[in-house]
Protein backbone atom coordinates (compact mmCIF):
# COMPACT_ATOMS: atom_id res chain seq x y z
CA UNK A 1 0.00 0.00 0.00
CA UNK A 2 0.85 3.47 -1.02
CA UNK A 3 1.77 6.09 2.21
CA UNK A 4 -1.83 6.68 3.26
CA UNK A 5 -2.90 4.05 0.96
CA UNK A 6 -4.96 2.01 3.53
CA UNK A 7 -7.60 4.84 4.32
CA UNK A 8 -7.86 6.24 0.54
CA UNK A 9 -8.14 3.03 -1.17
CA UNK A 10 -5.25 1.25 -3.39
CA UNK A 11 -4.03 3.32 -6.06
CA UNK A 12 -4.57 1.48 -9.07
CA UNK A 13 -3.26 2.85 -13.14
CA UNK A 14 -5.99 1.45 -15.46
CA UNK A 15 -5.62 0.83 -19.88
CA UNK A 16 -7.95 0.61 -22.07
CA UNK A 17 -7.62 -0.17 -25.82
CA UNK A 18 -10.23 -1.94 -26.72
CA UNK A 19 -11.87 0.09 -29.52
CA UNK A 20 -10.56 3.55 -30.95
CA UNK A 21 -9.73 5.03 -27.72
CA UNK A 22 -6.38 5.05 -26.07
CA UNK A 23 -7.29 5.51 -22.38
CA UNK A 24 -5.27 5.54 -19.22
CA UNK A 25 -6.51 6.24 -16.06
CA UNK A 26 -5.58 6.54 -12.48
CA UNK A 27 -7.58 6.39 -9.33
CA UNK A 28 -6.91 6.12 -5.52
CA UNK A 29 -9.86 4.21 -4.26
CA UNK A 30 -12.71 6.26 -5.31
CA UNK A 31 -10.82 9.65 -5.82
CA UNK A 32 -10.62 9.72 -9.78
CA UNK A 33 -6.56 11.23 -10.61
CA UNK A 34 -6.67 11.31 -13.61
CA UNK A 35 -8.04 10.40 -17.24
CA UNK A 36 -5.87 10.75 -20.14
CA UNK A 37 -7.67 9.69 -24.19
CA UNK A 38 -6.38 9.80 -27.05
CA UNK A 39 -8.34 8.89 -29.82
CA UNK A 40 -7.95 7.87 -33.54
CA UNK A 41 -11.40 8.75 -34.12
CA UNK A 42 -10.45 11.63 -36.71
CA UNK A 43 -8.40 8.79 -38.72
CA UNK A 44 -11.66 7.08 -39.33
CA UNK A 45 -13.60 9.56 -41.11
CA UNK A 46 -12.10 8.57 -44.28
CA UNK A 47 -13.16 4.82 -44.16
CA UNK A 48 -16.98 6.26 -42.26
CA UNK A 49 -16.26 3.57 -39.31
CA UNK A 50 -13.45 2.06 -36.84
CA UNK A 51 -11.24 0.62 -39.13
CA UNK A 52 -9.64 -2.33 -36.48
CA UNK A 53 -6.04 -2.41 -38.31
CA UNK A 54 -6.10 1.84 -38.06
CA UNK A 55 -7.31 1.92 -34.35
CA UNK A 56 -4.24 -0.96 -33.30
CA UNK A 57 -1.36 1.38 -35.31
CA UNK A 58 -2.67 4.46 -32.98
CA UNK A 59 -3.09 2.42 -30.01
CA UNK A 60 0.86 1.58 -30.43
CA UNK A 61 1.91 4.85 -31.16
CA UNK A 62 -0.28 6.50 -28.39
CA UNK A 63 -0.16 3.94 -25.69
CA UNK A 64 3.72 5.33 -23.93
CA UNK A 65 2.71 8.95 -23.83
CA UNK A 66 -0.20 8.26 -22.59
CA UNK A 67 0.62 6.51 -19.54
CA UNK A 68 3.11 9.58 -19.03
CA UNK A 69 0.68 11.73 -19.01
CA UNK A 70 -1.49 10.27 -16.86
CA UNK A 71 1.51 9.82 -14.49
CA UNK A 72 2.12 13.54 -14.38
CA UNK A 73 -1.77 14.74 -13.84
CA UNK A 74 -1.60 12.65 -11.02
CA UNK A 75 1.11 13.19 -9.93
CA UNK A 76 2.36 9.94 -9.10
CA UNK A 77 5.24 7.62 -9.95
CA UNK A 78 5.05 3.88 -11.04
CA UNK A 79 6.64 3.20 -7.84
CA UNK A 80 3.70 4.24 -5.94
CA UNK A 81 0.98 1.89 -7.59
CA UNK A 82 -0.70 -0.99 -6.18
CA UNK A 83 -1.55 -2.18 -8.94
CA UNK A 84 -2.44 -2.42 -12.72
CA UNK A 85 -5.67 -2.69 -14.42
CA UNK A 86 -5.97 -3.85 -18.37
CA UNK A 87 -8.79 -4.23 -20.69
CA UNK A 88 -9.41 -7.94 -21.39
CA UNK A 89 -11.95 -7.86 -23.15
CA UNK A 90 -14.60 -7.33 -24.63
CA UNK A 91 -13.52 -5.47 -27.55
CA UNK A 92 -11.40 -5.65 -31.10
CA UNK A 93 -8.51 -7.95 -30.48
CA UNK A 94 -5.93 -6.22 -31.98
CA UNK A 95 -6.93 -3.21 -29.93
CA UNK A 96 -6.68 -5.16 -26.76
CA UNK A 97 -3.81 -6.76 -27.40
CA UNK A 98 -1.65 -3.44 -27.77
CA UNK A 99 -2.89 -2.55 -24.03
CA UNK A 100 -2.65 -5.81 -22.53
CA UNK A 101 0.91 -6.10 -23.78
CA UNK A 102 1.62 -2.83 -22.48
CA UNK A 103 0.22 -3.10 -19.21
CA UNK A 104 1.88 -6.76 -18.94
CA UNK A 105 5.21 -5.38 -19.85
CA UNK A 106 4.66 -2.23 -17.45
CA UNK A 107 3.69 -4.69 -14.67
CA UNK A 108 6.75 -6.75 -15.30
CA UNK A 109 9.27 -4.05 -15.11
CA UNK A 110 7.67 -2.12 -11.75
CA UNK A 111 6.74 -6.13 -10.03
CA UNK A 112 3.27 -4.78 -9.86
CA UNK A 113 0.27 -7.18 -9.81
CA UNK A 114 -1.70 -6.64 -12.77
CA UNK A 115 -5.28 -7.52 -13.55
CA UNK A 116 -7.20 -8.64 -16.72
CA UNK A 117 -10.96 -6.91 -16.69
CA UNK A 118 -14.07 -6.60 -18.20
CA UNK A 119 -14.88 -3.52 -20.35
CA UNK A 120 -18.46 -3.38 -19.78
CA UNK A 121 -18.01 -4.10 -15.94
CA UNK A 122 -15.76 -1.14 -16.01
CA UNK A 123 -18.54 1.15 -17.53
CA UNK A 124 -20.40 0.80 -14.59
CA UNK A 125 -17.65 0.75 -12.31
CA UNK A 126 -16.54 4.45 -13.44
CA UNK A 127 -19.66 5.72 -11.11
CA UNK A 128 -17.35 4.48 -7.88
CA UNK A 129 -14.92 7.56 -9.03
CA UNK A 130 -17.56 10.19 -10.64
CA UNK A 131 -16.60 13.06 -8.85
CA UNK A 132 -20.43 14.21 -9.25
CA UNK A 133 -21.88 10.98 -7.90
CA UNK A 134 -21.55 9.40 -4.19
CA UNK A 135 -20.36 6.37 -5.71
CA UNK A 136 -21.93 3.08 -7.18
CA UNK A 137 -25.75 2.47 -6.18
CA UNK A 138 -26.73 -1.00 -6.44
CA UNK A 139 -28.28 -3.21 -7.87
CA UNK A 140 -29.07 -1.30 -11.21
CA UNK A 141 -29.99 -1.74 -14.84
CA UNK A 142 -27.06 -0.54 -16.99
CA UNK A 143 -27.87 0.34 -20.51
CA UNK A 144 -24.28 0.52 -22.46
CA UNK A 145 -24.54 1.86 -25.94
CA UNK A 146 -21.56 2.83 -28.04
CA UNK A 147 -19.90 2.48 -31.62
CA UNK A 148 -19.54 -1.70 -30.25
CA UNK A 149 -21.69 -2.27 -27.77
CA UNK A 150 -25.43 -2.55 -27.52
CA UNK A 151 -25.95 -4.25 -24.12
CA UNK A 152 -29.38 -4.29 -21.14
CA UNK A 153 -27.23 -5.42 -17.83
CA UNK A 154 -28.41 -6.52 -14.59
CA UNK A 155 -25.87 -5.50 -11.76
CA UNK A 156 -26.53 -6.75 -8.29
CA UNK A 157 -22.88 -6.29 -7.51
CA UNK A 158 -19.37 -5.05 -9.98
CA UNK A 159 -17.76 -8.09 -9.06
CA UNK A 160 -19.63 -10.57 -8.21
CA UNK A 161 -23.69 -10.14 -9.72
CA UNK A 162 -23.58 -9.11 -13.28
CA UNK A 163 -25.70 -10.63 -15.57
CA UNK A 164 -26.27 -9.98 -19.11
CA UNK A 165 -30.33 -9.53 -19.41
CA UNK A 166 -29.99 -8.54 -23.66
CA UNK A 167 -27.56 -7.31 -26.29
CA UNK A 168 -27.63 -6.38 -29.98
CA UNK A 169 -28.00 -9.83 -32.13
CA UNK A 170 -26.01 -8.08 -35.29
CA UNK A 171 -25.32 -4.03 -35.49
CA UNK A 172 -24.40 -2.28 -32.43
CA UNK A 173 -26.42 0.88 -32.04
CA UNK A 174 -23.03 3.33 -32.61
CA UNK A 175 -22.62 0.99 -35.77
CA UNK A 176 -26.41 1.49 -37.17
CA UNK A 177 -25.99 5.36 -36.40
CA UNK A 178 -22.43 5.48 -38.54
CA UNK A 179 -23.94 3.15 -41.38
CA UNK A 180 -27.08 5.26 -41.76
CA UNK A 181 -24.61 8.67 -41.65
CA UNK A 182 -22.84 7.77 -44.86
CA UNK A 183 -25.83 7.01 -46.33
CA UNK A 184 -26.73 10.66 -45.70
CA UNK A 185 -23.83 11.97 -46.76
CA UNK A 186 -22.59 12.47 -42.98
CA UNK A 187 -19.17 12.17 -41.41
CA UNK A 188 -18.17 9.74 -39.13
CA UNK A 189 -19.11 9.02 -36.20
CA UNK A 190 -22.50 8.58 -37.21
CA UNK A 191 -24.55 9.44 -34.30
CA UNK A 192 -23.18 13.01 -33.01
CA UNK A 193 -23.40 14.01 -36.85
CA UNK A 194 -26.93 12.58 -37.14
CA UNK A 195 -27.99 14.12 -33.72
CA UNK A 196 -26.82 17.51 -35.58
CA UNK A 197 -28.56 16.90 -38.27
CA UNK A 198 -32.19 16.20 -36.59
CA UNK A 199 -31.44 18.92 -34.64
CA UNK A 200 -31.64 21.02 -37.83
CA UNK A 201 -28.15 22.07 -37.67
CA UNK A 202 -27.39 21.33 -41.42
CA UNK A 203 -30.77 22.65 -42.15
CA UNK A 204 -30.47 26.00 -44.32
CA UNK A 205 -32.62 27.35 -42.44
CA UNK A 206 -31.48 25.66 -39.39
CA UNK A 207 -35.28 24.12 -38.18
CA UNK A 208 -35.04 20.90 -36.30
CA UNK A 209 -36.19 17.51 -37.70
CA UNK A 210 -39.94 15.85 -37.27
CA UNK A 211 -39.18 12.57 -35.65
CA UNK A 212 -42.13 10.90 -37.22
CA UNK A 213 -41.73 12.53 -40.64
CA UNK A 214 -40.53 8.64 -41.70
CA UNK A 215 -42.09 5.77 -40.48
CA UNK A 216 -39.16 3.32 -39.50
CA UNK A 217 -39.44 -0.15 -38.00
CA UNK A 218 -38.52 -0.72 -34.26
CA UNK A 219 -36.75 -4.00 -34.40
CA UNK A 220 -37.97 -7.09 -32.00
CA UNK A 221 -40.36 -4.89 -30.74
CA UNK A 222 -43.54 -7.24 -31.66
CA UNK A 223 -45.53 -8.88 -29.37
CA UNK A 224 -44.10 -12.15 -30.01
CA UNK A 225 -40.69 -11.02 -30.06
CA UNK A 226 -41.59 -9.72 -26.12
CA UNK A 227 -42.74 -13.23 -25.34
CA UNK A 228 -39.53 -14.78 -25.91
CA UNK A 229 -37.12 -14.48 -23.16
CA UNK A 230 -34.06 -14.25 -25.37
CA UNK A 231 -35.80 -11.55 -27.45
CA UNK A 232 -37.37 -9.54 -24.78
CA UNK A 233 -34.44 -7.48 -23.88
CA UNK A 234 -32.20 -8.62 -27.41
CA UNK A 235 -31.66 -5.56 -30.16
CA UNK A 236 -31.09 -5.87 -34.00
CA UNK A 237 -30.64 -2.76 -35.31
CA UNK A 238 -29.85 -4.31 -39.14
CA UNK A 239 -33.75 -3.92 -40.19
CA UNK A 240 -33.66 -0.42 -39.62
CA UNK A 241 -30.21 0.12 -41.28
CA UNK A 242 -31.87 -1.83 -44.62
CA UNK A 243 -34.79 0.59 -44.03
CA UNK A 244 -33.15 3.63 -44.11
CA UNK A 245 -31.19 2.41 -47.20
CA UNK A 246 -34.61 1.91 -48.76
CA UNK A 247 -36.32 4.93 -48.23
CA UNK A 248 -33.29 7.25 -49.12
CA UNK A 249 -33.04 5.47 -52.35
CA UNK A 250 -36.22 5.34 -52.72
CA UNK A 251 -37.04 9.14 -51.42
CA UNK A 252 -34.49 10.65 -53.71
CA UNK A 253 -33.67 13.44 -51.50
CA UNK A 254 -36.90 14.20 -51.27
CA UNK A 255 -37.40 14.63 -47.67
CA UNK A 256 -35.62 16.73 -45.50
CA UNK A 257 -31.82 15.30 -44.05
CA UNK A 258 -33.17 16.57 -40.27
CA UNK A 259 -36.58 15.18 -40.93
CA UNK A 260 -34.73 11.51 -42.03
CA UNK A 261 -32.05 11.94 -39.36
CA UNK A 262 -34.68 12.72 -36.61
CA UNK A 263 -37.05 10.03 -37.51
CA UNK A 264 -33.54 7.45 -37.80
CA UNK A 265 -32.63 8.57 -34.17
CA UNK A 266 -35.84 8.06 -32.69
CA UNK A 267 -36.49 4.51 -33.88
CA UNK A 268 -32.85 3.68 -32.58
CA UNK A 269 -34.05 5.40 -29.00
CA UNK A 270 -37.32 4.03 -29.00
CA UNK A 271 -36.28 0.67 -28.73
CA UNK A 272 -33.37 1.00 -26.38
CA UNK A 273 -35.89 2.94 -23.83
CA UNK A 274 -38.48 0.87 -24.40
CA UNK A 275 -36.45 -2.68 -23.39
CA UNK A 276 -34.83 -1.11 -20.73
CA UNK A 277 -38.01 0.03 -19.03
CA UNK A 278 -38.96 -3.55 -19.85
CA UNK A 279 -36.26 -4.56 -17.70
CA UNK A 280 -36.85 -2.07 -14.93
CA UNK A 281 -40.39 -3.46 -14.56
CA UNK A 282 -39.05 -7.22 -14.84
CA UNK A 283 -36.61 -6.99 -12.17
CA UNK A 284 -38.42 -4.66 -9.88
CA UNK A 285 -35.17 -2.71 -9.79
CA UNK A 286 -35.77 0.98 -9.42
CA UNK A 287 -32.44 2.72 -10.74
CA UNK A 288 -30.94 2.84 -14.57
CA UNK A 289 -27.06 3.52 -15.47
CA UNK A 290 -26.22 4.87 -18.62
CA UNK A 291 -23.20 4.53 -20.50
CA UNK A 292 -21.45 4.38 -23.61
CA UNK A 293 -20.45 7.16 -26.25
CA UNK A 294 -23.89 6.81 -27.43
CA UNK A 295 -24.87 8.46 -23.63
CA UNK A 296 -23.72 11.83 -25.60
CA UNK A 297 -27.35 11.49 -27.61
CA UNK A 298 -29.43 13.94 -26.08
CA UNK A 299 -32.57 12.44 -27.43
CA UNK A 300 -31.91 9.22 -25.48
CA UNK A 301 -30.65 11.00 -22.82
CA UNK A 302 -34.59 13.09 -23.05
CA UNK A 303 -36.43 10.23 -23.52
CA UNK A 304 -35.05 7.65 -20.96
CA UNK A 305 -35.04 10.36 -18.55
CA UNK A 306 -38.91 11.14 -19.53
CA UNK A 307 -39.79 7.25 -18.83
CA UNK A 308 -37.88 6.68 -16.09
CA UNK A 309 -39.18 9.39 -13.93
CA UNK A 310 -42.74 8.50 -15.26
CA UNK A 311 -42.13 4.92 -14.30
CA UNK A 312 -40.66 6.54 -10.33
CA UNK A 313 -37.07 5.23 -11.48
CA UNK A 314 -34.08 6.78 -10.91
CA UNK A 315 -31.39 7.49 -14.24
CA UNK A 316 -28.03 7.94 -13.86
CA UNK A 317 -25.69 9.33 -16.14
CA UNK A 318 -22.06 9.75 -15.32
CA UNK A 319 -20.15 12.97 -17.07
CA UNK A 320 -19.67 12.11 -20.52
CA UNK A 321 -15.62 12.32 -20.46
CA UNK A 322 -16.41 8.62 -18.29
CA UNK A 323 -19.23 7.41 -20.42
CA UNK A 324 -16.78 7.43 -23.92
CA UNK A 325 -14.42 4.29 -23.45
CA UNK A 326 -11.37 5.51 -20.85
CA UNK A 327 -8.63 3.97 -18.42
CA UNK A 328 -10.53 5.42 -15.58
CA UNK A 329 -13.50 2.99 -15.13
CA UNK A 330 -10.53 0.53 -15.72
CA UNK A 331 -8.74 1.97 -12.85
CA UNK A 332 -11.95 1.90 -11.02
CA UNK A 333 -12.95 -1.72 -11.24
CA UNK A 334 -9.29 -2.66 -10.57
CA UNK A 335 -9.14 -0.66 -7.09
CA UNK A 336 -12.50 -2.26 -6.48
CA UNK A 337 -11.07 -5.62 -7.16
CA UNK A 338 -8.29 -4.86 -4.98
CA UNK A 339 -9.60 -3.36 -2.10
CA UNK A 340 -11.41 -6.46 -2.03
CA UNK A 341 -8.20 -8.71 -1.81
CA UNK A 342 -9.49 -10.92 -4.67
CA UNK A 343 -6.17 -12.19 -6.51
CA UNK A 344 -4.21 -10.85 -9.64
CA UNK A 345 -4.42 -12.30 -13.31
CA UNK A 346 -2.63 -15.28 -14.27
CA UNK A 347 0.37 -13.88 -15.94
CA UNK A 348 -0.54 -15.57 -19.13
CA UNK A 349 -3.78 -14.49 -19.48
CA UNK A 350 -5.07 -12.91 -23.23
CA UNK A 351 -7.49 -11.10 -24.86
CA UNK A 352 -10.80 -12.33 -25.34
CA UNK A 353 -12.93 -10.15 -27.66
CA UNK A 354 -16.58 -11.62 -27.19
CA UNK A 355 -15.63 -11.57 -23.14
CA UNK A 356 -18.91 -12.70 -20.99
CA UNK A 357 -20.35 -9.65 -19.25
CA UNK A 358 -20.60 -12.09 -16.49
CA UNK A 359 -16.73 -12.80 -16.40
CA UNK A 360 -15.00 -9.13 -14.87
CA UNK A 361 -11.99 -10.81 -14.18
CA UNK A 362 -10.25 -13.06 -16.47
CA UNK B 1 25.21 -2.29 -20.38
CA UNK B 2 22.13 -3.93 -19.54
CA UNK B 3 19.31 -4.77 -22.36
CA UNK B 4 16.32 -6.21 -22.65
CA UNK B 5 15.49 -7.01 -25.54
CA UNK B 6 11.98 -8.63 -27.39
CA UNK B 7 11.28 -9.51 -31.19
CA UNK B 8 7.50 -10.87 -31.83
CA UNK B 9 8.03 -10.50 -35.91
CA UNK B 10 7.80 -14.64 -36.21
CA UNK B 11 8.52 -15.84 -32.87
CA UNK B 12 7.48 -14.51 -29.71
CA UNK B 13 10.95 -14.06 -27.71
CA UNK B 14 12.06 -11.61 -24.78
CA UNK B 15 16.21 -11.71 -23.67
CA UNK B 16 18.16 -9.70 -21.30
CA UNK B 17 21.98 -9.42 -22.23
CA UNK B 18 25.00 -7.57 -20.75
CA UNK B 19 26.76 -5.70 -23.62
CA UNK B 20 26.47 -9.09 -26.27
CA UNK B 21 26.63 -11.50 -23.46
CA UNK B 22 23.27 -13.22 -23.10
CA UNK B 23 22.09 -13.36 -19.34
CA UNK B 24 18.96 -15.13 -20.06
CA UNK B 25 16.54 -15.87 -23.16
CA UNK B 26 12.78 -17.19 -23.59
CA UNK B 27 11.78 -17.80 -27.28
CA UNK B 28 8.75 -19.65 -28.16
CA UNK B 29 9.20 -20.34 -31.82
CA UNK B 30 5.69 -21.84 -32.23
CA UNK B 31 3.96 -18.79 -30.46
CA UNK B 32 0.71 -17.99 -32.23
CA UNK B 33 -0.48 -15.88 -29.39
CA UNK B 34 2.46 -13.68 -28.52
CA UNK B 35 1.15 -11.14 -25.67
CA UNK B 36 0.26 -14.66 -23.35
CA UNK B 37 4.01 -15.86 -23.61
CA UNK B 38 5.41 -12.48 -23.08
CA UNK B 39 3.20 -11.92 -20.02
CA UNK B 40 5.20 -14.70 -17.61
CA UNK B 41 8.36 -14.27 -20.24
CA UNK B 42 8.97 -10.93 -18.67
CA UNK B 43 8.20 -11.83 -15.30
CA UNK B 44 10.87 -14.82 -15.57
CA UNK B 45 13.59 -12.03 -17.05
CA UNK B 46 12.74 -9.20 -14.92
CA UNK B 47 13.18 -11.29 -11.91
CA UNK B 48 16.85 -12.59 -12.61
CA UNK B 49 18.74 -10.17 -14.47
CA UNK B 50 19.51 -5.92 -13.22
CA UNK B 51 17.36 -3.40 -14.25
CA UNK B 52 17.86 -2.64 -18.25
CA UNK B 53 19.90 0.24 -18.74
CA UNK B 54 18.09 0.11 -22.30
CA UNK B 55 15.12 -2.09 -23.64
CA UNK B 56 15.35 -2.80 -27.66
CA UNK B 57 12.03 -4.06 -30.10
CA UNK B 58 12.35 -5.83 -32.83
CA UNK B 59 10.31 -3.57 -35.51
CA UNK B 60 9.62 -6.27 -38.30
CA UNK B 61 8.42 -6.47 -40.62
CA UNK B 62 6.44 -8.91 -39.64
CA UNK B 63 2.76 -10.08 -39.14
CA UNK B 64 1.22 -7.07 -37.40
CA UNK B 65 -1.10 -8.10 -34.80
CA UNK B 66 1.79 -10.22 -33.19
CA UNK B 67 4.58 -7.47 -33.96
CA UNK B 68 2.58 -5.15 -32.32
CA UNK B 69 2.69 -6.97 -29.10
CA UNK B 70 6.81 -7.18 -28.34
CA UNK B 71 6.56 -3.72 -29.76
CA UNK B 72 3.82 -2.54 -26.87
CA UNK B 73 5.47 -4.82 -24.52
CA UNK B 74 8.31 -3.43 -24.68
CA UNK B 75 7.45 0.06 -24.37
CA UNK B 76 5.32 -0.72 -20.85
CA UNK B 77 8.33 -2.61 -20.12
CA UNK B 78 10.93 0.63 -20.71
CA UNK B 79 8.65 3.13 -18.38
CA UNK B 80 8.61 0.80 -15.82
CA UNK B 81 12.14 0.25 -15.69
CA UNK B 82 13.21 3.90 -16.33
CA UNK B 83 14.96 2.95 -19.43
CA UNK B 84 14.77 4.27 -23.11
CA UNK B 85 12.98 1.95 -26.18
CA UNK B 86 14.42 1.68 -29.20
CA UNK B 87 13.66 -0.43 -32.40
CA UNK B 88 15.46 -2.70 -34.39
CA UNK B 89 15.18 -4.13 -38.06
CA UNK B 90 14.25 -7.75 -36.79
CA UNK B 91 15.63 -9.14 -40.38
CA UNK B 92 19.21 -7.99 -38.88
CA UNK B 93 18.81 -10.28 -35.98
CA UNK B 94 18.83 -13.28 -38.40
CA UNK B 95 21.50 -11.68 -40.38
CA UNK B 96 23.81 -11.57 -37.42
CA UNK B 97 23.20 -14.79 -36.43
CA UNK B 98 24.42 -16.34 -39.79
CA UNK B 99 27.32 -14.10 -39.87
CA UNK B 100 28.09 -14.67 -36.42
CA UNK B 101 28.97 -18.31 -37.04
CA UNK B 102 29.92 -17.70 -40.84
CA UNK B 103 32.42 -14.94 -41.51
CA UNK B 104 33.11 -14.01 -44.59
CA UNK B 105 30.48 -11.42 -45.60
CA UNK B 106 28.76 -13.91 -48.03
CA UNK B 107 25.95 -11.99 -49.52
CA UNK B 108 22.62 -13.08 -47.56
CA UNK B 109 18.80 -12.80 -48.50
CA UNK B 110 16.56 -13.26 -45.36
CA UNK B 111 12.91 -13.92 -46.15
CA UNK B 112 9.70 -14.04 -43.56
CA UNK B 113 6.48 -14.88 -43.05
CA UNK B 114 4.15 -12.00 -44.42
CA UNK B 115 1.12 -14.16 -44.75
CA UNK B 116 -1.31 -13.27 -47.81
CA UNK B 117 1.34 -15.58 -49.48
CA UNK B 118 3.41 -13.09 -49.47
CA UNK B 119 7.17 -12.80 -47.86
CA UNK B 120 9.22 -9.94 -46.32
CA UNK B 121 12.97 -9.64 -47.42
CA UNK B 122 16.09 -8.05 -46.41
CA UNK B 123 19.37 -8.51 -48.27
CA UNK B 124 22.78 -8.52 -46.54
CA UNK B 125 26.16 -7.87 -47.43
CA UNK B 126 28.19 -8.90 -44.69
CA UNK B 127 29.22 -7.10 -41.63
CA UNK B 128 30.27 -3.18 -41.19
CA UNK B 129 33.24 -2.29 -38.75
CA UNK B 130 30.99 -1.81 -35.76
CA UNK B 131 29.94 -5.56 -36.63
CA UNK B 132 26.37 -4.49 -38.06
CA UNK B 133 24.91 -6.38 -40.74
CA UNK B 134 25.05 -4.18 -44.30
CA UNK B 135 21.22 -4.00 -45.57
CA UNK B 136 21.73 -3.52 -48.86
CA UNK B 137 18.03 -4.18 -50.07
CA UNK B 138 14.68 -3.86 -48.28
CA UNK B 139 13.31 -4.57 -46.13
CA UNK B 140 10.23 -5.48 -48.41
CA UNK B 141 7.21 -7.30 -49.37
CA UNK B 142 7.63 -9.83 -52.34
CA UNK B 143 5.60 -12.35 -53.50
CA UNK B 144 7.61 -15.30 -54.06
CA UNK B 145 7.79 -15.71 -57.58
CA UNK B 146 8.61 -11.97 -57.83
CA UNK B 147 11.22 -12.55 -55.22
CA UNK B 148 12.48 -15.45 -57.23
CA UNK B 149 13.24 -13.53 -60.26
CA UNK B 150 14.51 -10.56 -58.60
CA UNK B 151 17.47 -12.95 -56.87
CA UNK B 152 18.31 -14.94 -60.63
CA UNK B 153 18.14 -11.16 -62.32
CA UNK B 154 20.75 -10.12 -59.25
CA UNK B 155 24.46 -10.18 -60.80
CA UNK B 156 27.24 -11.56 -58.64
CA UNK B 157 27.13 -14.10 -56.59
CA UNK B 158 24.15 -16.31 -55.43
CA UNK B 159 22.88 -15.29 -52.16
CA UNK B 160 22.54 -17.46 -49.07
CA UNK B 161 18.55 -18.02 -47.84
CA UNK B 162 18.04 -17.31 -44.70
CA UNK B 163 14.07 -17.58 -42.75
CA UNK B 164 10.91 -18.82 -42.19
CA UNK B 165 10.14 -17.40 -45.91
CA UNK B 166 11.96 -19.54 -47.82
CA UNK B 167 11.04 -22.81 -45.81
CA UNK B 168 6.89 -21.72 -47.02
CA UNK B 169 7.93 -21.12 -50.32
CA UNK B 170 10.73 -23.68 -50.90
CA UNK B 171 9.50 -24.52 -54.19
CA UNK B 172 9.26 -20.77 -55.69
CA UNK B 173 12.31 -19.53 -53.71
CA UNK B 174 14.59 -22.90 -52.67
CA UNK B 175 14.70 -24.06 -49.44
CA UNK B 176 16.50 -22.05 -46.07
CA UNK B 177 20.31 -23.14 -45.66
CA UNK B 178 19.20 -23.92 -42.27
CA UNK B 179 15.83 -25.30 -40.42
CA UNK B 180 16.92 -24.39 -36.99
CA UNK B 181 14.05 -22.68 -35.44
CA UNK B 182 16.50 -20.17 -34.43
CA UNK B 183 17.81 -19.83 -37.75
CA UNK B 184 14.03 -19.18 -39.40
CA UNK B 185 12.80 -16.68 -36.93
CA UNK B 186 14.35 -13.36 -35.31
CA UNK B 187 15.37 -14.26 -31.37
CA UNK B 188 15.46 -11.46 -28.91
CA UNK B 189 18.83 -12.67 -28.37
CA UNK B 190 20.84 -12.00 -31.83
CA UNK B 191 18.09 -8.59 -31.84
CA UNK B 192 19.73 -7.49 -28.78
CA UNK B 193 23.47 -8.36 -30.32
CA UNK B 194 22.70 -6.11 -32.64
CA UNK B 195 21.38 -3.16 -30.71
CA UNK B 196 24.45 -3.86 -28.06
CA UNK B 197 26.57 -3.44 -31.31
CA UNK B 198 25.04 -0.17 -32.09
CA UNK B 199 24.78 1.47 -29.34
CA UNK B 200 28.68 0.45 -28.30
CA UNK B 201 29.33 2.00 -31.71
CA UNK B 202 27.52 5.12 -30.71
CA UNK B 203 25.08 4.59 -33.29
CA UNK B 204 21.26 5.35 -33.42
CA UNK B 205 18.74 2.78 -33.27
CA UNK B 206 15.22 2.79 -34.60
CA UNK B 207 12.14 4.68 -33.13
CA UNK B 208 10.15 1.57 -31.73
CA UNK B 209 7.48 1.79 -34.41
CA UNK B 210 6.42 -1.32 -36.57
CA UNK B 211 7.89 -1.56 -40.04
CA UNK B 212 4.65 -2.23 -41.57
CA UNK B 213 5.63 -1.69 -45.12
CA UNK B 214 1.51 -2.47 -46.24
CA UNK B 215 -1.44 0.05 -45.60
CA UNK B 216 -4.46 -0.67 -43.33
CA UNK B 217 -6.61 -2.93 -45.80
CA UNK B 218 -9.81 -0.83 -45.78
CA UNK B 219 -11.70 1.23 -48.28
CA UNK B 220 -11.74 4.95 -47.67
CA UNK B 221 -15.10 5.77 -49.06
CA UNK B 222 -16.03 7.03 -52.16
CA UNK B 223 -17.76 10.63 -52.20
CA UNK B 224 -19.69 11.84 -55.02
Amino acid sequence: MSPGGAAAGPLVLGIESSCDETGVGIVRGTQLLANTVATSMDEHVRYGGVVPEVASRAHVQAIGPAIREALATAGVGLDDLDAIAVTAGPGLSGALLVGVSAAKGLAAATGKQLYGLNHLAAHVAVDLVAPDAPGLELPTIALLVSGGHTEILRIDDIVDGIELLGSTIDDAAGEAFDKTARLLGLDYPGGPNISKAAAGAFDPEGRPGDPHAVSFPRGLMTGKDLRRPERRYAFSFSGLKTAALRFTTADGGRTRQADVAASFEQAVVDVLVAKTMLAVEDTGIDRVLLGGGVAANARLRETLGQACAAAGVALRVPPLSLCTDNGAMIAALGAEVVRRGLPPSDPGFGVTSSLEASDVRV
Amino acid sequence: MIITALDTSGAASAAVLDGEAVLAERTDYAARRHAESLGPALRELAALAPAPDAVVVGVGPGPFTGLRAGIAAGIGFGLGAGAPVSGVASHAALALRWYAAHPGGHELVVATDARRREVYATRFAGLDAAGVPIATAGPEVWAPAALAERLAAAPGEEPMRLGRGFALYAAALGAPVSDDPALLEPSAADLGRVAARLLAAGRPLLDPVPLYLREPDAAPLRRP
